[in-house]
């Protein structure tokens, strides 16, 4: 049901409709600020990147015929920036430290012992290469499939998996080098 | 690490992804499992990572974030729409070709609109040129037209918007250039922007 309301908010927005292109700013501009948050690990620059994002799709979106889905699309061209401003700008190491929700049902310590875990991995996936970068969080955080991966990045499945997989040896790497695992 | 190893681990990180392997496989790694302990390590610290990897959040945003990040997004694209006439128009023409499934390279089509854009111009900026150079020009940018690609009408735009620096000169004509410009080469030919424009204000 939620597809096809977003299908019918996508064809109004083509049409011009601003309340439609408001709907789905709302729907999606969470996500996205998250994906690109975690992506560059700067409140600002995410928050840029978001509305440059949105500003060209639905400038563009005249031209999406929807092969491969609005949400799809939207990763897609947040990934482009995102790897463009990357490459621009590599993540400062201060940009790094976070806050992390705790969740209640954890005991205090697991609960720091996971949040340790959690910051030393973060870190470790900023010194991924960009591309991997992008692969891993799709995957892990936004949940998205191999084969809506491999859309948004232009490449293969195969491609997908094969730098999801190095990615993960990568990290682990990353983390015994550090005394971490 | 063992070359094999590489592979195992692969089918490790597959398992982690619910992937489906093949019973062989599953086998051969069972049995490896059993005899490598760099790779019983890494089946046991790959849970660690992801679990690591989720449970990174976002940062905690000041009340109203996204609700000024709306705003922003649609006053900018409210801007973008409103202040370019000359957009209008060559969507104008560009409609004239929707739906007929034209293949036609982005490239060409690139170049036809360019040198549609440039005739354009000077027609546009020698209004007292002869009628008869007026008429040629403007036929030959109505052809330059007419062999457009339409389905990368907005790349094309946007190419042209971002790298020709064209629209500051369109946006600068008043609606009535604009007008004459769009009926003289599309003629008859609705402008299907109409209908967008006035449900936007309504
Ligand atoms: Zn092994």
């Amino acid at each position: 049901m939620e597809q096809n309301q977003e299908k019918e908010w996508v064809a109004r927005a083509r049409r011009g409709d601003r309340g439609a292109v408001a709907c789905l700013v709302d729907r999606y501009e969470r996500e996205i600020f998250t994906y690109l948050f975690r992506m560059t690990r700067n409140v600002e620059d995410a928050r840029d990147l978001t509305q440059e994002v949105f500003i060209k799709v639905f400038r563009k979106i005249s031209g999406f015929r929807g092969d491969s889905g609005f949400r799809t699309w939207l990763y897609r061209v947040a990934t482009n920036h995102a790897l463009n401003f990357l490459k621009r700008r590599p993540p400062a190491a201060s940009d790094v430290p976070l806050t992390y929700l705790s969740d209640p049902a954890l005991s205090a310590a697991v609960a720091l012992e996971r949040r340790d875990m959690a910051s030393h991995v973060t870190r470790a996936v900023q010194a991924l290469p960009r591309r991997q970068k992008a692969v891993v969080v799709l995957r892990v955080q936004e949940g998205l499939t191999y084969a809506e991966i491999a859309r948004v990045l232009d490449c293969s499945v195969g491609n997908c998996k094969a730098a999801y997989h190095n990615a993960v040896k990568r990290l682990r790497e990353i983390l015994k080098n550090e005394a971490i695992l | 690490m063992k070359p094999s190893c590489e592979t195992f681990q692969d089918l490790i990180i597959a398992v982690s992804q619910g992937e489906p392997i093949e019973e062989g496989e599953r086998k051969a790694l069972e049995i490896h499992l059993r005899a490598c302990p760099e790779c019983r390590a890494f089946q046991r610290d790959l849970p660690g990572i992801l679990e690591g990897i989720k449970e990174d959040s976002p940062p905690s945003l000041p009340e109203g974030f996204f609700e000024e990040m709306k705003a922003s997004i649609l006053g900018e694209l409210a801007k973008r729409r409103s202040s370019s006439p000359w957009r209008r128009a060559v969507k104008a023409l560009f409609g004239r070709f929707e739906g007929r499934g034209i293949l036609v390279p982005a490239l060409s089509g690139l170049c036809g609109l360019l040198v549609g854009m440039a005739l354009a111009t000077a027609w546009m900026r020698t209004p007292s040129s002869p009628a008869s150079v007026r008429s040629s020009a403007n036929r030959l940018a109505a052809v330059s037209l007419e062999s457009l690609p339409v389905n990368d009408s907005t790349v094309c735009l946007g190419v042209v918007e971002d790298y020709m620096g064209v629209s500051e000169f369109f946006d600068a004509l008043s609606d009535q250039d604009i007008q004459a410009l769009t009926s003289d080469l599309s003629g008859d030919f609705p402008d299907p922007d109409q209908e967008e424009m006035g449900s936007e204000t309504g």
